[in-house]
This record gives structure tokens, sequence and C-alpha cells, in this order.
């Protein structure tokens, strides 16, 4: 199949966006990932139907929380956050989070979806204690 | 403080007092914070939500600024009394939906309020009259620093506080305007617009919040991006946003006062006036959209009204207010009856009358020819 987006390059990925109340799947090329700002690996997908992306709502946007190229299946059947259990699957229904440790569980999914809905992926203000944090002083082994 | 006294009174936030009321009912930032080393509360048992919403109850009562608070839990109040929380904007309706040990903390006039166990364990909010959102920042954060001096939050440097929505992660604010656009809805500019404001990265939103409808044309704007902006540009930013939509607004209102339209739009202003002086059924929307053209005629200078009275008639209108006033649940044609019926007996008190230079139908209407 053609990607929906350039029409030119075989779609690989599962794209869902709700724009306006309305759903939109679409199958897209890896290069047209890459310009709606998804990380995508060089790696081909296991072979079988693409697991379906995790969505979560921004405002009226809705967007992916991985692509199929991120979340292999042994990764969907094995990962679960030791804090609280939650699986990829229950994220992926939910678009929640089950506690402050799935956000180092879930780093390689969440990164990508961070960079799509805020265009940053390191905090920047205020944290516990009144100090601010600079993007300098956050590196990506200091998470809780 | 009981919910019937709570509920007599108007927020100081809809006093109409606050910097440039005429366009910006409110401004508003919320903080949303998480109990360290917990779940959240849509992975917390009963007995973790419990304790979280105790310990944020007990951390407030330390609080200077939450000294006079009330607390109300919802598995306290009855079923039919909840929405007025709602109503008065103090909790959101997602809050009523969920299970277990929550509520709210409310102090100083409703212009601070601490929601518990709703998405996060905590939602800190600070809401005053008017557009004066880096106030509004100040007051939030100083109330936060007062409840993590006595509640350890979750966070982490690189992605500041943990959110159970990867949405609202860093920063956990979402600052928000109220403002009222009658003129860009007259001349049929609001998708526009709306389009407009979400290219800029920010929302907007109905009354009660994401997903709902704009009542009496106001809409509710705010920022989307939480992670890599500090809290301090995320306010600038929204600040910034609102300013353009409020110039746009008034380059309506001023082609509106010029254009042919003026007759038909004096006419409806104050047929708004007559409908609600004299209606015998009303429901929550008209109501609404009546006040709207009263806000809309008082900018255009054709009338003279109180913003208080008018948020008054806004928010007593609403049905969970209306059914306590009565004393008993009101719906279908019942409850609109006693709506009009209310607000025919307060239309005395908004401070209505024309603007004594300009006697309706004669002066203005011929501008309009």
């Amino acid at each position: 199949m053609k990607c929906e987006r350039c029409g030119e390059r075989a779609a690989e990925i599962q794209y869902t966006e709700y724009r306006d109340g309305a759903k939109h799947k679409l199958e897209i090329c890896s290069e047209c990932a890459r310009e709606l700002g998804f990380h995508v690996r060089e790696k081909t997908p296991p072979s079988g139907p693409a697991p379906s992306p995790t969505v979560a709502s921004v405002g009226n946007v809705t967007v992916s929380l991985s692509t199929a190229t991120e979340l292999t299946d042994n990764r969907l059947a094995e990962v679960r956050c030791p804090g609280c259990g939650l699986s990829i699957e229950e994220l992926r229904d939910a678009s929640l989070l089950g506690c402050p440790q799935c956000y180092s569980t879930f780093a390689k999914e969440l990164t990508p979806l961070f960079r799509r809905i805020h265009g940053a992926t390191r905090h920047r203000g205020r944290i516990p204690g009144g100090e601010c944090v600079r993007p300098e002083d956050s590196t990506e082994e200091d998470d809780a | 403080m009981t919910l019937a006294e709570l509920c007599e009174g108007l927020a100081a936030w809809l006093d109409g007092s606050g910097p440039r009321s005429d366009l910006v009912l409110s401004s508003r930032v919320r903080l949303a914070r998480n109990v360290a080393n917990t779940p959240f509360p849509n992975r917390a048992n009963g007995v973790q939500l419990g304790r979280a919403f105790h310990g944020v109850a007990a951390a407030s009562a330390d609080v200077p600024s939450l000294a006079s608070a009330t607390t109300w839990n919802l598995e306290d109040l009855a079923t039919a009394d909840r929405p007025l929380l709602v109503e008065r904007h103090l909790v959101s309706p997602n809050l009523l939906e969920g299970t277990g040990e929550r509520g709210v903390i409310v102090a100083d006039g409703e212009r601070q309020a601490v929601m518990i166990n709703e998405e996060d364990h905590v939602r800190i909010q600070c809401v005053a009259s008017g557009f004066q959102l880096a106030e509004v920042l100040s007051e939030a954060v100083a109330l936060d620093r007062g409840l993590e001096e006595r509640i350890e939050f979750a966070a982490s440097r690189r992605h500041g506080y943990l959110t159970a929505c990867p949405t609202n992660a860093g920063t956990g604010l979402r600052a928000s305007v109220w403002i009222h656009l009658p003129g860009l809805a007259l001349v049929g500019e609001t998708k526009r617009i709306h389009r407009s404001v979400a290219e800029m990265g920010m929302a907007v939103r109905g009354w009660f919040g994401e997903g709902t409808s704009a009542l009496g044309d106001f809409y509710q704007l705010s920022n989307q991006q939480t992670l890599g902006r500090t809290e301090e540009r995320a306010v600038e930013e929204l600040g910034a946003v609102a300013e353009r939509v409020l110039g746009y607004e008034l380059e309506a209102r001023e082609k509106l006062a010029s254009s042919d339209r003026r007759a038909k739009l004096e006419d409806r202003i104050f047929r708004s006036e007559g409908i609600l002086r004299c209606a015998r059924l009303l429901t929550v929307s008209q109501v609404m959209a009546c006040t709207s053209d009263l806000r809309l005629g008082r900018a255009l200078g054709l009338v003279q009204v109180s913003d208080r009275g008018l948020n008054r008639l806004a928010l007593f209108s609403q049905p969970a207010h209306l059914a306590k006033r009565m004393g008993c649940p009101q719906d279908g044609e019942s409850s609109r009856w006693e709506r009009a019926r209310w607000v025919r007996a307060e239309m005395d008190s908004i401070g209505f009358r024309p603007r004594v230079d300009e006697e309706p139908g004669q002066g203005s209407t011929e501008r309009g020819r």
C-alpha cells in the first residue's frame, strides 16, 4: 500500500489522528512519520498486523503515543511498570500513566509523544523546593 | 461553611471588578500535582485514594492562605448537591464521575481551590476576575509552595511534575482566560478564530472545559504545552494570544457599531432584556444568550448594566443552583418556569437602563438607516 500522505513511498506505519472530533486513520511511510515529528527506527517492523498506536488527547487534537516501528509484539507483551503494573496495552486504552515510575518504564514510548505534543522532551520550570530547571540541568539519566 | 451557604453567594472572581472585565470574565491558573510514591488516582485503590485525600486535607490546614478553607468530600455530599461544585467551577465534571474519596478545598471567596483525586491527586486552582494572568500565577505558585513544604510531590528534573496524562507533564500548568466574543460570533468569525488560536498552540474550550460547548459567547482560551516551557513563559504566550483575539473582537464590535446591522443589533439587545424581564419559560442557554446580548449592548454604549448582576443571573440559573434554591430537583418545564420566575425577580438588581443620551429606537436607530 502507498503512503496516504505523500502517495509515493510504501506505507509502513499506522497513524491515527483526531481532529475536530473526527478520527482519521492513515497508513504512512517512515519519511512522512519523521516529518510529523515521530522518532522512527530504521528497523523494519515485525511481520503480521501492526499494533494500533496508543493515543493521547491534547485539546481537540489527539496524537499517537507510539508507532508500529517502536511497539514490537514482544515489548507489548512483556513491559509492565514495576510501580503499578500498567501494561503498554492498558496505557494505549486509557492514555493515562499509572504512577510516577511509569515515566521511566515507558520512556521509549513517551519521548516521541512529548516531542509531538509539547515540541520538547525535557522540563523547564519549577521543581519541588522552588528550584528552576534549565535545559542544561536535566539529563536523560535523572528521571524519577 | 456549608454548601448551602456557599451557594447563596457569588464567587469573588465573578464580581466584575478585575481589569478589562468588559472582555475577560476571568483568568485562571491550575497546577497538576501528584503525591510521590503513590499510584495516580486511575491506578490507586480505595485505601491509597483515602490516604492521598486526607494527607492533602491535613497539609492544607497548615497552609496560611488555606487557614479558613472548607473541605468537601464528595462522598459526604448528597448526589443531587455535587453538581453545584461543577456549576461554580470548583471541580470538573470528571470528579463527579470518579469513585473513592475525592473532593475539593475551597478558600478566599472561591479564589483558591484544591481539587483532590481527580485525574491527578492534586489540582491547585487560582482564579480572579478580569485579565490578570500573572497575578493568578503568583498566587498558584505560592499555594503550591505552601503545600509542597508539607507533601512530597512526584517530580523529576527531566520531566518536571509527573502527571497521569502526558499532556500535563512538566509544569502541570494550565492557564486559561474566559473571554466574551459576541462580536466575532455575530460577524461569523468564531470558527476562523478557533483555527487561528489552535495554530498558535492554544486550545479553545466551552463553558465547562474540554469537550463542552460555548454558552453566552464565552470561550476559554488555554495553553496546551506544559513540557519545555517555564510557567512564566506559558502564561505570557497565552496572554499574547488572548490579546490578539481580544483585538479581533474589538474590531468586530466596531464593525457592528458602524454597520447597517446596527438597528437590528439594537433591537436584538432590547428584545433580550424583554425576554429576561417577561419570559415565563427559560433554559440556561437562553439566559446565557440574553445576558451575552446585554453585555454586548453595554460594550457598544447602548445600555448600562452591571457585570456582577449579569454574572449572578448566569450562575444562579444553572440547574443545580435552581434546584437547591427550590429545595427539590427540578426538571423539564417546571425547571424552566422556576428559572424564568427567578430571573424576572432579579432583573431590577442588574442595573439595566438604556443610555440616557440615546432613547432606544430613535437616535441610535437613525444611525443604522
